[in-house]
């Protein structure tokens, strides 16, 4: 490998360089250069294993999803099913539970109904992932494409592209919701159907992701838009139309890989915000229904009781929050493992 | 290698064989919209404006003019990264003026450019083996061993081999123009339009890079289309010179003929504009011309001659009428000038930097 520039010899740009230019952007490198022979997004996800924050981050995200994958073996490993009421461990005086944290009872059991709470809590990460992973895929590929055909393709399409966007923004996100939930769901319904609750939550579980979808490309769209509006007019892509690179291969190869950067950090946001959202919603009525379990209608069941006992409102709240807190520090992270210019 | 110190024969004895390159009548306009008070009044730009030239096999030709003169929008209109409004480009004889993309596409490979900015020509997310093996694979050219004809290419611009796996940001701004090169070299060129490649870097620098080009030139047998408006670097480079004012082609001819007895009133401007070094030395300036203001709109250029504005021998018939680029008395071969009162002037000489 090459120890230090000097030995290059054919550059005579490095004499001169080293004599008139600034020296920092030369390539002086006095250490072994380590990069040689691995491609770009080794280097890349090399950095991010170095990271102990993406580390941590990354093993967060990844027990809550093993959480939800694995929800029915953990409950089965408590000694417990969901849908078990225990009405013999609620006090028939104010309808709290008479147990705390017992080794039947990880999370203790639901006022009222008594209900285990580590199994509502389990199997309740299963809808928060699901949404949140799923919407922010389909909004971010629907958002880099619709960006990426506006911004470069620009006339018609670009018009065409701003004005749905526009038209989008205007709407109010929170009213829509609450309105469309209803109307879409009985659209599914059958006339005179009366849905069970496990219907209800089905129908309602796809509904959520695709209007969460439906409203959430608009941001990353324009997002990519502008950006793709001036990398189109930089040299390095007129150089690829000079030597003929076809336009698909221009906006994924040439364009695409700067856009890195916004797209990670947008999509790190929307998982997220699509969790709270899902959880905002199922608190004010428009998500799921029970019996089915998520965060979101726990932090809202929750809410009348938890200075009595607070076991019921906290798993949901502390683990949305850390699941939020870590999506959010790996994006950031493996955002700036991919840039270049961030590399020493 | 291929950085001889001086190139003093660049691309010798090419004149003869049948032209590579001909540009007849080019015209390039763009619409404009501009807020006038409170209307939208649509405007065109005469960025070029009824350009004729052409450039045999081998052959290096110069194109200078101050800024906003249409230089470089001739390049992009030959390159194709503009459709030109009117007017034909013959390439060996097709005219690809309105050639759609895909029919383009293997001509493409003849016809290739060199940049102004080596900061924003390379792609900051690719690395020099990518950014080199791009126009090999869009080309299908050395299948399967892009990254050796990769290797090759960056030793024959003079870089490290070696550097294959490193970003352009790990690279000066030499270094990086002569990635630049290596891409344009990469699908084997027949003529390479240069578009100011070295007015982005700093003077010593400069000359390494046009040393190279020269001795790439000579190796490879590349033909140029040279932009600048350092009138030093074209006196280096260049056989041919054509100067540009607002869109229109003002005198063309052999090197000798412009540096050595200029008739156009803005060639001996621009030559006489030129610093000279003897001067800092002791030496007694010469004569020097100063064009006062700036050059006219190109959405309205003034009638007649368009150099009328700032010229100081305009008469009325300069204002009246256009005078066409023709042969005049005293000129060399092949040496034209647009101007109805050309004059011989050859104590106005460009100092060659470097």
């Amino acid at each position: 490998m090459e120890p230090t520039t000097l030995t290059m010899g054919t550059t005579p740009d490095v004499a001169a360089a080293a004599g008139n230019q600034s020296l920092h952007d030369e390539p002086v490198s006095a250490t072994v250069d380590v990069r040689a022979g691995r491609s770009p997004s080794q280097v890349a996800w090399e950095r991010v294993r170095q990271d102990k924050v993406a580390v941590v981050s990354f093993a967060i995200v990844a027990l809550f999803i093993l959480v939800a994958i694995f929800a029915d073996l953990l409950v089965k490993l408590e000694g417990e099913t969901l849908n078990v009421y225990h009405p013999e461990l609620i006090s028939p005086l104010n309808t709290f539970p008479t147990i705390g944290i017992t080794p039947e009872h990880w999370f203790g059991v639901e006022p009222r109904t008594g209900r285990d709470l580590f199994a509502v809590w389990a199997f309740g990460a299963r809808p928060s992932l699901i949404i949140g992973f799923t919407a922010a895929t389909f909004s971010t590929v629907i958002g880099i494409i619709m960006g990426l055909a506006a911004g470069y393709l620009g006339g018609t399409v670009d018009k065409v592209i701003t004005w749905i966007i526009d038209t989008l923004l205007s709407l109010p996100f929170l009213l829509m919701v609450l309105a469309l939930v209803p109307v879409i769901q009985k659209r599914f319904t059958a006339p005179g159907q009366v849905l069970t609750a496990e219907e209800t939550s089905g129908i309602r579980f796809w509904v959520l992701i695709g209007i969460l979808v439906f409203f959430g490309w608009i941001g990353l769209a324009r997002l990519i838009r502008g950006e793709v509006l001036s990398l189109r007019e930089r040299e390095f892509v007129q150089a690829a139309k000079v030597i003929g690179v076809p336009t698909r291969q221009i906006l994924f190869r040439e364009i695409l890989p700067n856009l890195v950067g916004p797209i990670i950090v947008s999509a790190s946001i929307a998982v997220p915000a699509y969790i709270s959202a899902e959880a905002a919603l199922s608190y004010l009525g428009a998500g799921l229904v029970e019996p089915t379990p998520s965060w979101g209608r726990t932090v809202s069941n929750a809410q009348n009781s938890y200075a009595r006992y607070p076991l019921f409102l906290w798993p949901p709240v502390v683990s949305i929050a850390l699941l939020v807190l870590a999506l959010s520090l790996l994006g950031e992270s493996i955002r700036d493992a991919f840039d270049p210019n961030t590399r020493r | 290698m291929t950085t001889s110190p001086s190139a003093t024969q660049p691309g010798a004895g090419a004149r003869a064989g049948e032209p590579l390159i001909e540009i007849e009548h080019l015209v390039k306009y763009f619409a404009v919209r501009e807020v006038q008070g409170l209307t939208m009044v649509r405007n065109t730009v005469k960025a070029v404006d009824d350009i004729t030239f052409s450039i045999a096999d081998g052959e290096t030709l110069g194109l200078v003019g101050e800024s906003g003169c249409g230089k470089s929008t001739v390049s992009r209109c030959i390159t194709r990264l503009e459709t030109p409004t009117s007017g034909a480009i013959r390439y060996r004889g097709r005219d690809i003026a309105n050639l759609p993309e895909k029919q383009l596409r293997p001509l493409r490979r003849e016809i290739q450019m060199i940049f102004q900015d080596p900061y924003s020509s390379l792609n900051p997310r690719q690395t020099v083996g990518a950014i080199l093996s791009t126009p090999l694979r869009v080309h299908g050219l050395a299948k399967g061993k892009e990254k050796a004809r990769a290797q090759e290419l960056l030793e024959l611009v003079g870089l490290n081999p070696e550097h294959i796996n490193r970003y352009p940001s790990e690279f000066s701004g030499g270094q990086r123009q002569r990635i630049g090169i290596a891409r344009a070299l990469a699908v084997e060129p027949k003529v390479i339009i240069a578009d100011e490649p070295v007015s982005a870097l700093d003077v010593s620098v400069q000359a390494q890079v046009m040393n190279l080009l020269s001795g790439l030139r000579a190796e490879l047998g590349l033909s140029f289309i040279f932009i600048a408006h350092d009138l030093g670097v074209i006196r280096h480079f260049c056989d041919r010179v054509a100067v540009m004012y607002l869109g229109k082609i003002v005198e063309i001819g052999d090197k000798p003929h412009i540096y050595g007895a200029p008739q156009h009133p803005y060639t001996q401007a621009l030559l006489s504009a030129a610093p000279d070094i003897n001067v800092v030395r002791g030496a007694p300036p010469k004569e020097r011309i100063r064009l006062v203001g700036d050059p006219p709109s190109p959405i309205d250029p003034p009638s007649g001659c368009r150099f009328r504005t700032r010229c100081w021998k305009a008469q009325d018939i300069c204002a009246s009428q256009e005078p066409p680029l023709e042969d005049k008395p005293g000129g060399g071969d092949d040496h034209r000038i647009a101007c109805h009162f050309p004059e011989i002037k050859s104590t106005l000489v460009a100092a060659v930097p470097g």
